[in-house]
C-alpha cells in the first residue's frame, strides 16, 4: 500500500463521468494500468459530486456529538459605512454535527462601546454556503439543509448628516444558548467593526438652480395655470396644469414634465379634470381624477397612469364623494393618499391594486368613522406618513408614521415638538431610511412656534424632533430626498412672504430665492416647493403675475453644479 | 508495486460536516489538522480552514478573496528552509504561487519568473502545486503545474526555474515520484494530470525535463482514466490493518480519514 500512487477522477456529473479514485501501477514496459479502487456515490442533495484534491492524513476526524455552533468574523472584519450592500465584512456562523436538517439559532447584540445599533447602523444579510440568500436575517439564523456554514454580511447604512455623524463602531454578535445546540465557547460571540467613512459630507452643492415652469408664465389667471408636486430619478415631474385660453375656466389636467422636453398631457378627455401628485421611477403617475357624468361629474378618483398614460381609476371611498386621491406611492406599488368616508370623514388611504383600505387613525380604538386622517407619503420600504387626529373632537393633529395596513396610536405617533398632545405635528416627507419631515409645534425663545422638523425612523439615533427652521416666523419641511436633503416653506417673520428653503445634510439652511438664477422664469416667488429629488432637482409651486394676479406656476429647480 | 497487485474496494464514510465549497485539501503534520482552501470561486470570506480531528472546523489564515481554483500542498517534512507545515498555494495572482508559514500567520507571493531565461509565467496558476520531499529527487521544493502547461520548481523566493513545457495543455494535479525502481519510467519523475479531459493524459517530467505522455487505462474498463489530482500513499496508522489482500483503507469519503480525505465540490456544474 505505501508508495501507491493514488489518482483522483475527477468527474463530470452532467456527462455522466464518475468520480473515481484509481490505484495506478506499473504494468511492465511503458504500461501503467489503473485499478479503481472506489466510486463515489451522491453527495449531499443527491448530486453526484467532482473532486479536486485528496490527501492522506492519519488522523480520525470525529464529528463532535451533538450540534455545536460557533461565529467568527470573517476577513477583512472592517467595512466603509458607505459600502452599503457591497460590504465584504461579514460574520461566518458554523455548525458541526448533523448538517442535513435544518437548525434554528439565535443570537443577541451585546454591547461593545462604540456600538452599532442594528437597524440604524447596520443589517445582517444572510447567504448560506450554496450561495442561496437567505434574506435579512435579526436575531434568529435557520441553516438550511445540508449547510453548515451560514455568512452573516455586515450591510452598513451611511450615518445621515441629519442626524449626526459617529465615528468607528463595532458590531459584536453573540450566539444565544438553546437546547437545540452546544455554543462553541471559544466562538461564542465576534466583532466586525464599521469605519466612518470620509465622504460623511454633505457632497457638493449647487451653486445655484436655474429656473423652469412647466407652463409658460404668460397666461392670465387660469390660463396656464399650473402647479408640480412630484419628480422622479430621472428628472420627470407630475403635476397639472390648465390649458389655455381658459381664462376663466378651471380644468386641471394632469401631466408628465420635464425642464428640457415637451410635457406630457394625462388628461383623458377634455372634460375630465385630473391631477398628478405622486411619480416613481418608472414614470407611473398617481393622483385624482374627476370624470364628467352626464351635466356634471362622477365625484373625484384616486387614480393612476401607467408609463404609456393608460389610466386607471380606483374605487371610490364613498361612491360619488369627492377628494379621493392619491399623493404617493413606491417601488412595490403601495398607493396611498386620503378620501372621505361614509360619515363625510376623510381618512388616510391605502389602494395598491386593491379596493380602498382605510388605514383608521391615531384615536383609541383606532377611530375609523368620525376621526380624520391623512397619508401624504410612502417609502420604499413601506412606511407610511401623515396626519391623524388623537380623537373625533381633538382640535390638533398629529403627525404618523407607520408600517402595513392600520395606524396604532400606541406606537405610530410621532407626537409633537413641545411634548404637548394638544399641540400639533404632521408629517409630509420620508425618504428611504426612514428620515421624515414635517412640521410641528416648537416651543422657542420667540414662543411657541409652528416650525419644520426633521426625525429620524430609528430608536436610538436623534428620535425628538429636530427644528430646521428655528429662527423663523413659521415653517414647514415638505419634502426629503435619499442624501437628507430637505424642502420646505418658511416665513421670516409674521409679516414675510412664504418662501421656499432648501436645508442641506450638513445643516446648511438657504433660502431657494437666492440660490435661483435670475431672472427666475419670470417668477415673483419660489414659496411652496414640494419634492425634491436624488439628482438635487426641486419642484414646486409659485407665482407670476400677471394684470394685478398672482398666477400659480409649477416650477422645476435644475440644480448648476 | 510492479505486477499489479490488485486490492480490494475501500468504502468510505461521510461525515456529517459539510463545507463552504472546498477546492484544496492537505494534511498539516504540524497540528495534525486538515487544511482545506474553501470558498470556490470567490475566496470569500476566506480562503483557508481548518478542520480538527474533533471536527472543528475554523478559519486559517486571513487569505481571502483568492479566486478560482486553490490547490493547497503542505510540506510534510522539513527541508530546503521550509518547516514542515509550510502551504504552497495557487491563486491570487497571475503568474505567482502563494507560501504560508505553517502559523497561518501571514503570507507571501512568489513570482514564478526563470531569471536564467529571463521568462515570466504568462498563465493561471491554478493547476496544480506539491511541496516535494528532500529526497525524491526534487529536494523538498515547490512544483508548479499553470493553466498553460507550464511545469517549474520554486526554490526560494526569487528562484524560479521553469522545468517543461507541455504546450496546450491546462495541467492539474501534480506529484513527484521517488527514485524506485517499482514505478518504472515514472521513478524520479514529476507526473502531473490535465484539466483537459478529453486528453485522458498524464505526463511526466523527467529531471532533465524530458516530457512524457502516458494514457492509463482502467484495468476493468478499458476506459482512460482522467487525472485530476495525484498523490503518493504515505504510511499511516490506520493502514496497518489488514483485511484480505493486504492493507486497508477505512476511509470515510468527501472530507476526511483515516487514510485519506478527497475534497468535492458539487456546485460547479455551471462550468461543465
Amino acid at each position: 500500500m505505501v508508495g501507491d500512487i493514488l489518482v483522483a477522477q475527477e468527474g463530470a456529473p452532467m456527462s455522466g463521468l464518475p468520480a473515481k479514485l484509481y490505484r495506478v501501477y506499473y504494468a511492465g514496459g511503458n504500461t501503467f494500468k489503473g485499478h479503481c479502487i472506489y466510486t463515489a456515490s451522491e453527495g449531499p442533495g443527491g448530486t453526484p459530486p467532482t473532486w479536486e484534491q485528496f490527501c492522506f492524513a492519519p488522523i480520525v476526524v470525529t464529528p463532535p456529538a451533538g450540534t455545536t455552533v460557533g461565529i467568527v468574523a470573517g476577513s477583512p472584519s472592517n467595512t466603509l459605512e458607505d459600502q452599503g450592500e457591497g460590504s465584504e465584512a461579514c460574520f461566518i456562523v458554523s455548525r458541526t454535527g448533523d448538517a442535513e436538517p435544518t437548525l434554528t439559532v439565535h443570537f443577541s447584540y451585546p454591547p461593545n462601546p462604540p456600538t452599532a445599533l442594528y437597524g440604524c447602523d447596520y443589517y445582517l444579510l444572510a447567504t448560506d454556503q450554496f450561495d442561496n440568500a437567505l434574506g435579512q436575517v435579526t436575531d434568529t439564523l435557520v441553516f438550511p439543509n445540508y449547510a453548515s456554514w451560514v455568512k452573516l454580511q455586515v450591510v452598513p447604512v451611511d450615518d445621515r448628516q441629519n442626524e449626526g455623524i459617529e465615528g468607528t463602531e463595532n458590531v459584536t454578535v453573540a450566539l444565544v444558548a438553546d437546547p437545540a445546540y452546544t455554543v462553541d465557547p471559544r466562538h461564542s460571540q465576534a466583532t466586525c467593526t464599521i469605519q466612518d467613512d470620509a465622504a460623511d459630507n454633505a457632497g457638493p452643492k449647487p451653486v445655484s438652480y436655474n429656473v423652469y415652469l412647466i407652463t409658460p408664465a404668460s397666461g392670465g389667471y387660469y390660463s396656464n395655470w399650473s402647479e408640480a408636486y412630484g419628480i422622479c430619478n430621472d428628472n420627470t415631474v407630475t403635476g397639472f396644469f390648465n390649458p389655455p385660453p381658459n381664462y376663466s375656466q378651471w380644468t386641471p389636467h394632469a401631466c408628465r414634465a420635464w425642464y428640457n422636453a415637451a410635457k406630457v398631457d394625462l388628461n383623458p378627455g377634455s372634460s375630465w379634470w385630473t391631477w398628478g401628485y405622486g411619480i416613481r421611477d418608472d414614470r407611473v403617475v398617481v393622483g385624482s381624477a374627476r370624470p364628467p357624468i352626464g351635466g356634471g361629474y362622477a365625484g373625484d378618483y384616486a387614480c393612476w397612469w401607467s408609463a404609456d398614460n393608460v389610466l386607471t381609476l380606483y374605487s371610490q371611498v364613498k361612491s360619488g364623494s369627492y377628494y379621493n386621491e392619491a399623493v404617493a406611492i413606491n417601488d412595490s406599488f403601495v398607493v396611498v393618499g386620503s378620501g372621505k368616508n361614509e360619515n363625510g370623514v376623510y381618512q388616510a388611504i391605502r389602494w395598491d391594486f386593491a379596493p380602498p383600505y382605510s388605514l383608521g387613525s391615531l384615536a383609541s380604538g383606532n377611530n375609523y368613522y368620525t376621526t380624520v386622517s391623512y397619508a401624504y407619503g410612502v417609502n420604499t420600504d413601506g412606511h407610511i406618513i401623515g396626519k391623524s387626529k388623537t380623537s373625533p373632537s381633538a382640535s390638533t393633529y398629529h403627525a404618523f408614521r407607520m408600517y402595513g395596513w392600520r395606524i396604532e396610536p400606541a406606537t405610530d405617533d410621532l407626537g409633537t415638538g413641545t411634548g404637548a398632545d394638544t399641540d400639533a405635528s404632521e408629517a409630509l416627507g420620508i425618504n428611504c431610511v426612514g428620515e421624515t419631515v414635517g412640521a410641528t409645534h416648537f416651543n422657542t425663545a420667540s414662543g411657541k412656534r409652528y416650525h419644520a422638523f426633521h426625525r429620524s425612523l430609528y430608536p436610538g439615533k436623534s428620535v425628538a424632533f429636530i427644528d430646521l427652521t428655528p429662527d423663523k416666523y413659521w415653517g414647514g419641511a415638505t419634502a426629503i430626498n435619499n442624501h437628507g436633503h430637505i424642502v420646505g416653506a418658511y416665513m421670516q417673520t409674521s409679516s414675510s412672504a412664504q418662501a421656499g428653503f432648501i436645508r442641506y445634510n450638513d445643516g446648511t439652511f438657504a433660502d431657494l430665492w437666492n440660490l435661483a438664477a435670475p431672472p427666475r422664469a419670470g417668477l415673483v416667488d419660489l414659496g411652496s416647493p414640494e419634492a425634491i429629488n436624488d439628482n438635487g432637482f426641486i419642484v414646486g409651486v409659485g407665482h407670476v403675475y400677471n394684470d394685478g394676479n398672482y398666477e400659480a406656476r409649477g416650477f422645476i429647480l435644475v440644480p448648476a453644479w | 508495486m510492479c505486477g499489479g497487485l490488485v486490492r480490494a474496494d475501500i468504502t468510505m464514510t461521510r461525515l456529517n460536516l459539510t463545507f463552504p465549497d472546498p477546492v484544496g485539501i492537505d494534511y498539516n503534520p504540524v497540528n495534525a489538522n486538515l487544511v482545506l482552501s474553501v470558498n470556490w470561486p470567490s475566496g470569500l470570506p476566506n480562503n483557508f480552514y481548518t478542520l480538527t480531528a474533533n471536527g472543528v472546523f475554523e478559519q486559517f489564515s486571513t487569505a481571502s478573496g483568492w479566486p478560482g481554483e486553490i490547490q493547497i500542498s503542505v510540506a510534510q517534512v522539513a527541508g530546503n528552509g521550509f518547516s514542515a507545515g509550510d502551504m504552497f498555494s495557487t491563486g491570487n495572482t497571475a503568474g505567482h504561487i502563494a507560501y504560508l508559514p505553517a502559523s497561518g500567520v501571514g503570507w507571501a507571493l512568489w513570482e514564478l519568473h526563470d531569471f536564467d531565461i529571463n521568462y515570466t509565467e504568462p498563465g493561471t496558476v491554478d493547476g496544480g502545486v506539491y511541496a516535494s520531499k528532500p529526497n525524491d529527487g526534487w529536494g523538498g521544493e515547490a512544483i508548479v503545474t499553470t493553466s498553460v502547461g507550464n511545469v517549474w520548481r520554486v526554490h526560494s523566493p526569487g528562484s524560479a526555474h521553469l522545468i517543461a513545457t507541455v504546450p496546450n495543455v491546462w495541467l492539474e494535479g501534480v506529484v513527484t515520484v521517488p527514485n524506485d525502481s517499482r514505478y518504472g519510467p515514472w521513478a524520479r519523475c514529476i507526473v502531473a494530470g490535465t484539466e483537459n479531459t478529453e486528453a485522458c493524459k498524464l505526463y511526466s517530467v523527467s529531471t532533465a525535463g524530458v516530457v512524457t505522455s502516458w494514457q492509463v487505462l482502467d484495468d476493468v474498463t478499458g476506459w482512460a482514466i482522467q487525472a485530476e489530482d495525484l498523490r503518493l500513499s504515505r504510511p499511516t496508522k490506520t493502514f496497518t490493518r489488514s483485511t484480505t489482500g493486504g492493507e486497508a483503507f477505512t476511509t470515510p469519503t468527501r472530507i476526511s480519514s483515516p487514510g485519506w480525505s478527497a475534497t468535492s465540490s458539487w456546485h460547479k456544474r455551471a462550468r461543465r
